[in-house]
Parts: C-alpha cells; sequence; structure tokens
C-alpha cells in the first residue's frame, strides 16, 4: 500500500456532494447567529443600546460583552488579550461587538442592524513601523498574559513589538573583512487571506456544565482546551466533533469563532450556529504582512559570512499565532547556510488591524524570498553562478540550521541539482524572460503529541482513530494506507471516521506538514499493536489470522511520542526548494509563470500522487501570493477590498504552463517508513524561486505582491 | 444575504414595463442577476421589488436581419461564446465571451443586464460602442426606440432607460469585407482594469476607418476620436513603431477613473489600443493578401 496512489476513500462523497460539512448539519432548534462588527479600527465604547435589536421578531437574544458574567471572558492560546466580545474598546474595524441570536437568519441580520453602538475614535497604529516607533498609541496596556498554549519559559516585552524571536551565534568569531560583497534592502510581504473556500462554520450547545461543538476547525484538541479554559471545565467535559473541513490553510487553526459561539449559547440557552462568509472570514483570520532590513555578507571567494536581519511581522490587534509565526520567520531569515555570523532579530507587533494567524508555509513565505534574492544579487556582483554560489555554501546533512534545533535531515544540493536539471539551469533565454531557484528548510512536525487506536470491529473491518483532519489534504487516505500496509487488509476494510474528541485518541493539530509524519506514525504504531493482537488471538484460538471477523474485537493503541521533544520545535526539518522560469511583459508589468518546478522531498511518499496535488495547490497559492493578492488597508485600519470582487484569489486560469513536481524519497523521515510531510515547502521555495526568477528577467523586487502595477512601475522607475 | 423582495413573473413586455411602471422606483428589471444580486448583497442596491424577465416571451433571439447580428436582451454570454453564427458573422464578439468572468456567470449573465447595468468595466459595452450597435428598448408606453450603444452609458452605473423601460435586444452590424474588430482587456482584480475595442477599414492595403473605444479605466465605456487619425492610412503591414502615436493618443486624451494609478491606466489603454490595432491589422491582412 505504501508508495501507491490509492484513491481517495471520500471521493466519491465529495464529487456528489454528499460529504456533509458543518453548515449542512441540521440542528433542530438552532439559533442563526449574526455579528456585529466595528466599523472603526480603535475607539473607546461609549454606548451600546440593544433595545431595537431586541424587539425585532425573531430575535432570541442579543449579547454583548456585559452579559458574559460569571467568567473571564477573553481568550487567546499563546497571549490571552482577545475578549470573546469587545469591552469599552475596540482594536481593529471588524471586531465583534455584539451577537444577536434569532430563529432566521434574516431576523438575526435585522436585529444585528438595529444595534447601535458609539464610538469615540482614538488613534489607531495600522502599520508596523508607526506601531514600533517611540510613543505609539499603545494596542494593549500592560504586559501580555500567557495562555494556555504558550512555551513555559516565554518572556513577553510590554511595547507592541510584543514579543522577540532572536538567532544570534557565531561560528566563526570576528568582523567581516572591508573588501567583502554588502548587499543590503529593505523589504515587505502584505496581509493576504487564506480562502478556504469553506468558510468558519460553529454549532454550538452550552449546557450547565457541558459544551457540545460542531465546528469546521483544524485542531479541535486544542479548540476543546481553549474552551475548557474560557469557560472553566474540566476537558472531558468539552465534546468537539468535526465533520469534513471545506479547506484549511492555517485559517481554521487554533480557535477562531468558537468562543463567541458557546459564548452566545450560553447566554441564549440555546443552540446556536454561526456560519462564517467570505467577507467576515477576511476579518477573522489572515497572513501577517512583514517589514524587514535585511543585509547579506559575501567574501570574494564566495563564502557566506554574515547575515543580519531585523525583522517586524505585524500580527493586527490581537496575537493569535504571531508569536509561533514570528519564531518561524526568524529561522527563514538565516537560510540553509554555513555563515559565520548570523544575528536575526524578529519582532511580533500589534496594530490596529484584524488579528492574523497561520497561513501555509508562515515565516517561509515572508522570508525565504529576501535572503535569497540577497544570494542572486551577491552572485551578481561576485559573477559567479547563481546555483554554485549556493552548492558551495548550503549546510550539509547533519549539520546544524538553528543552534538548539535539530541538524538538517535533507540533501538540499542535490534537492537544487534535481531543479537546476529540469529547468535548463544556464541555457540563454530571450530578453524579458528569467530563471530563479531558491533553498530553504523551515521547522515542521511541532510536537510528538499524537495518538492513535486502531480497531478490529465486529464483522472484520477496521476503525483507525486519529485527530488529524481530513481538511482536503487526503489525511484519511494515508492514515488508511498506513494501517493497511501493516495489518495487510484491502485498503476497503479500513474506515478513518471524522474526529470525536470523547473518543478519538488526542492529536495536538493538523498543521506544520505532521499528518502524515507525526499522526502517521501513531496510526503505524496502534495498526503494529494490533497485529500482534491479532496474531497471538489466532494462535490462542485456533483460528486463522486472515479471518478478521472470527477475531474481532481487538484493538491496538499507539502513538508518535518516539519522536520526543528537546529539538526545539523541528521534528524534522520540510524542504522549501523549488525554481520557476517566467516572462515580464514590459508593457504592463504582468508576470507570465512558464514553468514550475517544485522538489516535494518527503523521505518516503505514502501517495504519490496526494504528494503531486500538495505541491500543485501550494503553487498556485504562491502564484497568488507572490503575483497579485494583497489586503489593501486605509490608513483608517478599514479593509479596502474585503470581499473576492476586489481581493483576487488565483483560478485556473493562473496556473502555470507547466508545472513538474519532483518527489525526492530518501528515506529519512522520521515518520512511517521514512516519510516526512510536504505541501508547505512551496510556499518558501517557490516564492523566492519567482523573486530571483523576475530579478533574473531584469526587475528587481523590493515587496510583494509583484503586482503589474507595481512591476511597471519598478521597470520604469529604473 | 439579500435583503428581502418581491419577485414578480410577468410574461410579455408590455407587462414587464407595467410592472416597473407600477413599482417605480422601487423595482428593477431582473434576468441574469450576476451583477444585480451581487449588488443587493453587498448593500448596494435594495429593490423592494424584482422583475424577473426570464419568462418575459420573444427576447432570447440570435440571428440575423438586415445585416446585423440581432441578440435578444435575454441571451446568455455562454450562447454567444458557443454559438455557430456568432463565431462566423462577428468572430471577434466570441472570443471577448470566452474571456468574460468564468463559466458559471457566462452561463447565467444576460446581454440585456450586462448592458443595463451601466458598468462601466462592461467588456461588451466597449465591443459594441466600437461595433456600431444600437440597443431597442421598450418603454411602459408601448413605444420603442433605438438607442445607439455609445449613447446607452451615461455615468457608472447609470444608463439612459427610464423607470419603465427595458432593453429588448441589440442589433450588432455585421462587418463587410475589409473590417475587421478586435478586442483586448487586462484584468488586476475580478474586474478588467481596462478594455478596449478597435475597428478598422481597410481597401487596397491601408486602413480607410479605425474607432478606437476603451472603458473600465474610464468611468464609462467610449470611444477616443483622437486614435482614429493615427490609424487611418496605415498599411496593413505597418511595424510596431507605426502603432505607437496611436496608443499615445488614446491614453492623453481618454478619461481616467478615479481612485485609481492614472499613469498606469493610461499605460495600459495605451498597450491595449496598440495590441488590439495590430490584431486588427493581422486579420485584415490575412482576409486580403495582398
Amino acid at each position: 500500500m505504501i508508495g501507491q496512489s490509492a484513491p481517495r476513500p471520500d471521493l466519491a462523497a465529495k464529487l456528489t456532494g454528499a460529504a456533509e460539512y458543518a453548515a449542512d448539519l441540521d440542528v433542530p432548534g438552532a439559533l442563526r447567529v449574526a455579528l456585529v462588527r466595528s466599523p472603526v479600527a480603535h475607539a473607546r465604547i461609549t454606548a451600546v443600546d440593544t433595545a431595537a435589536a431586541g424587539a425585532v421578531p425573531g430575535v432570541a437574544a442579543v449579547v454583548t460583552a456585559a452579559d458574559l458574567d460569571g467568567y473571564d471572558a477573553t481568550w487567546g492560546h499563546y497571549v490571552r488579550d482577545r475578549p470573546i466580545l469587545a469591552r469599552d474598546v475596540v482594536r481593529f474595524a471588524g471586531e465583534i461587538v455584539a451577537a444577536v441570536a434569532a430563529e432566521t437568519d434574516a431576523a438575526a441580520a435585522a436585529g444585528a442592524r438595529a444595534v447601535r453602538v458609539g464610538y469615540e475614535p482614538l488613534l489607531a497604529v495600522t502599520d508596523v513601523r508607526d506601531a514600533v516607533a517611540p510613543g505609539a498609541v499603545r494596542v494593549h496596556e500592560g504586559p501580555a498574559r500567557p495562555g494556555f498554549g504558550c512555551p513555559p519559559g516565554t518572556g513577553f516585552d510590554s511595547g507592541n513589538a510584543f514579543f522577540h524571536y532572536r538567532v544570534d551565534y557565531e561560528r566563526v568569531a570576528g568582523e567581516d573583512p572591508a573588501d567583502a560583497i554588502v548587499i543590503e534592502g529593505e523589504y515587505a510581504f502584505p496581509a493576504v487571506y487564506q480562502y478556504a473556500m469553506e468558510p468558519h462554520v460553529v454549532v454550538a450547545t452550552a449546557g450547565a456544565g457541558s459544551i457540545d461543538v460542531w465546528s469546521s476547525c483544524q485542531h479541535p484538541f486544542l479548540v476543546r482546551q481553549e474552551l475548557a479554559e474560557v469557560f472553566e471545565l474540566p476537558e472531558e467535559r468539552v465534546r468537539i466533533r468535526v465533520p469534513f473541513v471545506g479547506g484549511g490553510f492555517g485559517s481554521k487553526s487554533y480557535a477562531k469563532l468558537e468562543p463567541v459561539a458557546v459564548a452566545v449559547a450560553r447566554a441564549a440557552g440555546r443552540p446556536v450556529r454561526l456560519v462564517n462568509r467570505v467577507e467576515d472570514a477576511m476579518l477573522t483570520t489572515r497572513r501577517h504582512g512583514m517589514r524587514c532590513r535585511m543585509r547579506t555578507v559575501v567574501g570574494l571567494d564566495g563564502r557566506m559570512l554574515s547575515r543580519h536581519a531585523e525583522i517586524w511581522m505585524d500580527t493586527g490587534a490581537y496575537a493569535d499565532n504571531g508569536p509561533t509565526v514570528t519564531m518561524v520567520a526568524g529561522m527563514a531569515a538565516t537560510g540553509p547556510y554555513r555563515w559565520d555570523r548570523v544575528h536575526v532579530d524578529a519582532a511580533c507587533v500589534y496594530t490596529h488591524l484584524p488579528p492574523a494567524g497561520s497561513y501555509r508555509g508562515f515565516g517561509a513565505a515572508h522570508l525565504q524570498w529576501v535572503g535569497e534574492s540577497q544570494v542572486d544579487e551577491a552572485a551578481a556582483a561576485l559573477g559567479v553562478d547563481r546555483l554554485e554560489l549556493r552548492r558551495m555554501n548550503l549546510l550539509r546533512r547533519g549539520e546544524t540550521v538553528i543552534p538548539g534545533c535539530g541538524p538538517l535531515d535533507a540533501d538540499l544540493a542535490g534537492d537544487l541539482d534535481a531543479v537546476a536539471a529540469r529547468l535548463g539551469w544556464g541555457g540563454d533565454l530571450p530578453a524579458w524572460r528569467g530563471r530563479g531557484l531558491s533553498a530553504g528548510v523551515s521547522p515542521a512536525g511541532v510536537s510528538a503529541r499524537s495518538h492513535a487506536r486502531a480497531e478490529l470491529r465486529p464483522g472484520g473491518r477496521v476503525a483507525v482513530l486519529v485527530g488529524s483532519q481530513e481538511i482536503g489534504q487526503g489525511a484519511r487516505t494515508v492514515h488508511a494506507q498506513i494501517a493497511a500496509e501493516v495489518l495487510g487488509v484491502p485498503l476497503d476494510r479500513i474506515d478513518v471516521p471524522a474526529t470525536d474528541t470523547t473518543t478519538t485518541p488526542y492529536d495536538r493539530s493538523t498543521g506544520a506538514s505532521r499528518s502524515t509524519t507525526v499522526a502517521g506514525l501513531a496510526v503505524q504504531r496502534a495498526a503494529e499493536r494490533l497485529r500482534e493482537a491479532i496474531v497471538a488471538t489466532a494462535a490462542r484460538r485456533g483460528v486463522p489470522e486472515s479471518d478478521l471477523a472470527a477475531l474481532a474485537p481487538l484493538a491496538g493503541e499507539g502513538s508518535a511520542e518516539e519522536l520526543g521533544g528537546g529539538s526545539g520545535p523541528a521534528l524534522f526539518w520540510e524542504v522549501c526548494v523549488a525554481g520557476a522560469e517566467v516572462e515580464v511583459d514590459s508593457e504592463t508589468g504582468r508576470i507570465d509563470v512558464r514553468e514550475v518546478v517544485t522538489v516535494a522531498d518527503v523521505g518516503r511518499a505514502v501517495n504519490p500522487s496526494l504528494v503531486e496535488r500538495q505541491d500543485e495547490g501550494c503553487t498556485l497559492q504562491v502564484v497568488g501570493n507572490a503575483l497579485f493578492e494583497e489586503m489593501r488597508f486605509g490608513a483608517d485600519g478599514v479593509l479596502r477590498n474585503g470581499s473576492l470582487l476586489d481581493y483576487r484569489v488565483p483560478a485556473l486560469s493562473d496556473m502555470p504552463g507547466r508545472m513538474e513536481c519532483v518527489i525526492v524519497e530518501n528515506g529519512d523521515g522520521p515518520g512511517p517508513f521514512g516519510a516526512k510531510g510536504c505541501g508547505e515547502g512551496v510556499f518558501g521555495g517557490l516564492t523566492a524561486a519567482l523573486v530571483t526568477a523576475v530579478t533574473d528577467a531584469g526587475v528587481r523586487v523590493p515587496e510583494l505582491p509583484m503586482s503589474p502595477d507595481r512591476v511597471w512601475r519598478w521597470i520604469h522607475a529604473s | 444575504m439579500l435583503p428581502d423582495f418581491t419577485l414578480l413573473r410577468p410574461q410579455t413586455v408590455p407587462d414587464a414595463c407595467a410592472l416597473l411602471a407600477e413599482h417605480a422606483g422601487e423595482a428593477a428589471a431582473y434576468a441574469g442577476g450576476t451583477e444585480l444580486l451581487l449588488a443587493m448583497k453587498l448593500g448596494e442596491a435594495a429593490p423592494r421589488y424584482l422583475v424577473d424577465l426570464k419568462g418575459v416571451r420573444g427576447l432570447d433571439r440570435l440571428d440575423v436581419h438586415d445585416g446585423a447580428l440581432r441578440v435578444g436582451a435575454l441571451v446568455t454570454h455562454r450562447r454567444l461564446e458557443l454559438s455557430p453564427l456568432v463565431a462566423g458573422v462577428l468572430p471577434a464578439l466570441a472570443t471577448l465571451e470566452r474571456q468574460l468572468a468564468n463559466p458559471r456567470i457566462r452561463a447565467t449573465g444576460t446581454v440585456g443586464g450586462n448592458l443595463a447595468s451601466g458598468r462601466p468595466h462592461s467588456d461588451l459595452a466597449t465591443f459594441l460602442i466600437a461595433a456600431g450597435a444600437t440597443v431597442s428598448c421598450v418603454s411602459s408606453a408601448g413605444t420603442t426606440r433605438t438607442v445607439p450603444a455609445a449613447d446607452l452609458t451615461t455615468a457608472p452605473f447609470r444608463t439612459v432607460l427610464a423607470e419603465d423601460e427595458v432593453i429588448v435586444a441589440v442589433d450588432v452590424p455585421v462587418p463587410p469585407a475589409g473590417t475587421a474588430l478586435a478586442h483586448q482587456r487586462f484584468i488586476l482584480v475580478e474586474r478588467p482594469a481596462a478594455t478596449v475595442t478597435v475597428r478598422l477599414a481597410a481597401a487596397g492595403g491601408v486602413v480607410t476607418e479605425a474607432r478606437v473605444v476603451a472603458g473600465a479605466a474610464s468611468p464609462i465605456p467610449r470611444a477616443l476620436p483622437a486614435a482614429v487619425g493615427a490609424l487611418t492610412g496605415l498599411p496593413l503591414d505597418a511595424g510596431p513603431e507605426r502603432l505607437w502615436p496611436a496608443g499615445e493618443a488614446a491614453a492623453e486624451t481618454m478619461d481616467v477613473a478615479p481612485g485609481g494609478d492614472e499613469a498606469y491606466q493610461r499605460q495600459l489603454v495605451a498597450v491595449l489600443v496598440r495590441r488590439a490595432a495590430r490584431a486588427a491589422l493581422t486579420d485584415l491582412a490575412v482576409a486580403s493578401p495582398a
């Protein structure tokens, strides 16, 4: 089964529309919820009048911060900084001030329109440069309060730049020589929107001593922990169920709308159903905007000497997963090279913009292109080939990437060569065409906390209970294949049911490319225990091992804890290597992506077709992020392009002319059968390859996206 | 979410006009809804009555009549895109339709709705002005008037249509031999940033007549007569440098839609004029080899 492109068991259900998503659930008696959002970025709330809203026919409850009594209605896994409903002050345009629960969507919407809120506007900081300036308005007074997911020992600063991640080391002591090549610049990456096709959906019931939630979420066990913390219940009294999820990309990681849905259900005393629209989803979470200054110093002999970077990540009004994103961005800024000296300071900065969180490939997407474009500039200054300069300086397997983290566990030079060969590296190109390639690594896996249970059930079918969410990536297919391989039973005898936290073993999260590697290892171990039980029981009872129905019920438990901790957040390094060829239309500034080569350095491909689809999907998202997507906020902090009419997401017509995914199987992953994760590395690798390809075509790139209007201006400014 | 409304379903044009007259100020004519329903969802329009034209008889013609392609108001973009008739008499229109939005929108959106919306970024409006099309409109008085496509839209999302008046058909003159139309569009987001149609007529190997129309980058689609002189008299094999003046004249004389990057909008129009002119010249050269 391993290495076979087995068809997805959920294919028919998804193609026919039979697959149930959270918004399809029919929950008898559930009220519809409409949210009242702040129109201004920063203001004191002077009055909230809900009388007219309460009088709208069909409205069952109008809930404001004043109604959330008996508990501390503030949440946040890393920093507990976010009121469920705004109290006294709003910190971004779009912040939830009140919620209206009603019998119908129309009544809820009418109720929401009838809520009157008074705002006394305050000065807003909407750019990280202003937010970190001396004397800037503080987004939050007082010190940051650690959330339940904050790593022990984390220190927070008091200003808007409340969290710093630093990399500071010297392999070789000393100074850069005076004749070295110095490349310096300032760069920016815009806020972008994850655009999962299914927006966030939560159906919640809050009883006296229990909470029951259906949610389209990626991390049900962390959502459970968040709700247990906030509503002061044992985790066992909080139940999270997750049906099929229509895409995540990080937008459904950690808690998002679950706290407000539960608070409203509790206040209304009825189940509630909260369904985001795209316009709401854009205000719920987004990718961090980034600004940075970077300096790369390379000796005349081509040896990379030092790298300095100062990075400001715009996390918006609430931390969400900002500190983690900032940490990974800081790591990506170093690049996978053997520097003498590295100094990186990455700051997570509060602003009065909607909160930013996780999005596929975070950190690497933000910073790899910056470092890699400086490597290209250094190569040009030295007059050496860009691939050659990289090969001279790339880290080798076993070398330290970031002090304190595990060593490099991949062959980056081999990956880069695979790209170069397919791009026809070194061959001549006509004017306005360019090639680029890029190398990087990003910490993946996060945590070994994944458990699984394999059950041989009466009738002889096998159920694999595992808490990785099927968010379209094919997690259930891969887990079924792993169990089938271990047990020697056909794939169609294996079921991987949806998560229910009351019965599914604990799994930390669906992200950081951990479903195959970490959760998959737990599945492998559980299947091995079940296999042992089958063999032992068959021998004891004199039944053939193949007669599963006669042997049932049996079960095996497994976990990935053998992967341990102690190596920082990187259980393995996800490889971010890719290449591209582009053509720039010098008259309009439009970039045509002619060819893309991505490397899926996955150790072992459990399902090669799914690996390729991961790289292809990520490629299209990179095309959007690199070439045209951006959330445009006014100076007042209000989103100007908050609908899909004005915010363009990539369509099939934006596909590169040619896409090739090179699957590299060196068997060097810590997961089952030598596998390691994939699906996010393309965001770092290809973004950088597109930037360096455009630079090779003759246009230097200081900021993303490389939208046609910007590219045209860059051409005409030079 | 859509605001509440009452759907009215007339079966004849007079009934439709009568309903629009009866609910004047509170009603909107509705067919594909690709523009109207979006505006309603975004809170930009809230008509209490939608007069649904989809059941009105006689508005879905697509045939050639008196030297013109007659397109009923209910004909969808998709139908124009796939029609062998259109491909034969106005291939540039079929090509244009293939590029619009996406198949779902094209299968729903109608020609009449597109024009009646007065949307400044309508590819179709730009094209029809260049093609010399006319728009037939009927009011509750029962009278039919014919409005040149160039006069239909007066300001962004505003047309000359009276409240009780609906578009029933568009007549697009079939280009005679020695004539070519070419359309170019450029998108940054969902809607085009610039649209340009160039119509050229040639005789004896040189351009004798030209029309240049630009939209999207300007408040409404509009002819740019200043570019005409630069194209008239060009040989069919004119090199790229000879198309430059037409682009520059168009860019310099166009009205620029506010709120954008003006220099870039002018640049796009200049480029699209050159490219459309190049495509039209190529078509003419292929049709009449020297």
